[in-house]
């Protein structure tokens, strides 16, 4: 089972730009036609200082591979089966967002077929004044063998 | 103020107000190899069909967020630039390539909170073709009372405050005036366009392949495929732990108000094409 140590380990602090180009393919997968996402002027006419990023694209940021590998979860298959979003104010294309990863909780759970155990992660992004932008946390369920 | 006028304020919205459902097409392996590209996510599940097979699944499958996403358009699109304060949602079951996705939500809960902040609880869910309950969550934003709240407010004023008795004495002053008439003029809602199931209650449409709309998301599998419960929640994340109940239908009294939007539906483009610069407002 994954080690309960794990529990409070935090990655380095980790700088990302919002690109716009990287706003303009997410939506494109998702397929939301919404302009705010794309085009500076429709995102100014409605209210906002340039290009906006979709809801949920905070979690693609608070997601940082390299911090998830440090924490050697072998090759067990592993499900994404919660995701929990906060918003500080919302997220501009152009930014430089801090983000921070640490392991919020180490469980383990009987399931269908087999004990699991449940990883949950936290990322919190902040701008470059410090003001939280977002927080993010995901509820990972992975399968022993 | 034409701009103002295309925000949703907390004026015009009552619990149990419902959004008008967003059909998705159907979901298929490119779109989820771009979302997986383009959220960084690669996870082999999702791209990988043989090892999919390899540890017991049926094929490769959806990222939950993908889903997720469809539901924060049809947030978005509702609240028309209103303040996201949370957004939570639990995979309850898997989507596969091929499914076709519907994204519902209705106003569960609206509040008064202090200081002139005014804030709403959307209950959001999807459903697969089967009408199965794919993707169950929550989201809370924060309205303007109404647009003398939001010019006020713009122009670095304080928010206006009402209060639940003076609203309650408003809308009762209204109702004995005639005809009643809403604080803010708004368009006549357009006819439904021909992508989304037609206003409850009503039939299955025959040419999607998409579930009844009067029915209610079916109650949580006891344990389902992917379904963990959320560990006992460590700060700000408790209101997933709330339990949400089946949404109860409203019928036809949906109102006029929130259905303006689905006319840019008619038009929207296929996944995968380039989203255009029109403007839907």
């Amino acid at each position: 089972m994954l080690d309960k140590s794990l529990i409070g380990r935090e990655s380095e602090p980790w700088v990302q730009a919002v690109e716009k180009g990287a706003i303009r393919r997410f939506v494109e997968a998702t397929g939301d036609p919404n302009p705010i996402y794309v085009d500076e002027e429709a995102a100014r006419a409605a209210g906002y200082p340039g290009i906006v990023a979709p809801p949920t694209f905070p979690a693609v940021l608070a997601v940082n591979e390299r911090f998830r590998h440090s924490l050697d979860l072998g090759t067990r298959t592993l499900l994404h089966s919660e995701e929990q979003l906060e918003y500080g104010r919302p997220l501009f294309a152009g930014e430089n967002i801090t983000v921070k990863t640490r392991v919020a909780d180490v469980q383990e759970r009987a399931g269908a077929s087999g004990p699991m155990d449940i990883l949950v992660l936290e990322g919190e992004g902040h701008d470059a004044r410090g003001a939280l932008v977002f927080r993010a946390r995901e509820v990972l369920v992975l399968r022993r063998g | 103020m034409a701009l103002l006028a295309r925000q949703l304020y907390f004026e015009a919205v009552k619990v149990g107000d419902e959004l008008p459902p967003l059909v998705k097409p159907p979901v298929d392996r490119t779109q989820i190899a771009r979302y997986a590209g383009a959220s960084d996510d690669y996870n082999p599940l999702y791209v990988d069909e043989l090892l999919a097979k390899n540890a017991g699944f049926p094929s490769a499958h959806a990222p939950g967020m993908l889903v997720m996403g469809f539901i924060g358009e049809l947030v978005v699109d509702w609240l028309r630039g209103a303040r996201l304060r949370r957004f939570a949602a639990r995979f309850v079951k898997i989507v596969w390539p091929g499914d076709v996705i519907t994204c519902r939500g209705r106003v569960s809960d609206r509040r008064f909170e202090p200081n002139g902040a005014y804030a709403i609880d959307i209950e959001v869910w999807a459903e697969n073709q089967r009408g199965e309950l794919v993707v169950k969550g929550l989201v809370s934003a924060q309205l303007y009372y109404s647009a003398e709240d939001d010019a006020q407010q713009r122009v670095g004023g304080t928010p206006l405050l009402v209060t639940p008795e003076e609203e309650a004495a408003r809308l009762a002053k209204l109702s004995r005036a005639q005809p009643p008439k809403r604080a803010e003029p708004r368009p006549p809602p357009p006819p439904p366009p021909a992508r989304l199931p037609p206003p409850r209650p009503a039939p299955a449409p025959v040419a999607q392949a998409v579930p009844p709309t009067t029915r209610p998301p079916p109650p949580l599998p006891p344990r389902p495929a992917v379904a963990a419960r959320p560990p006992p929640a460590s700060r700000p994340h408790e209101a997933m732990g709330k339990k949400i109940a089946p949404p109860k239908r409203q019928g036809a009294k949906a109102r006029p108000a929130h259905r303006a939007k689905p006319a840019a539906r008619a038009s929207r483009p296929r996944v995968g094409s380039k989203p255009t610069g029109k403007k839907r407002r």
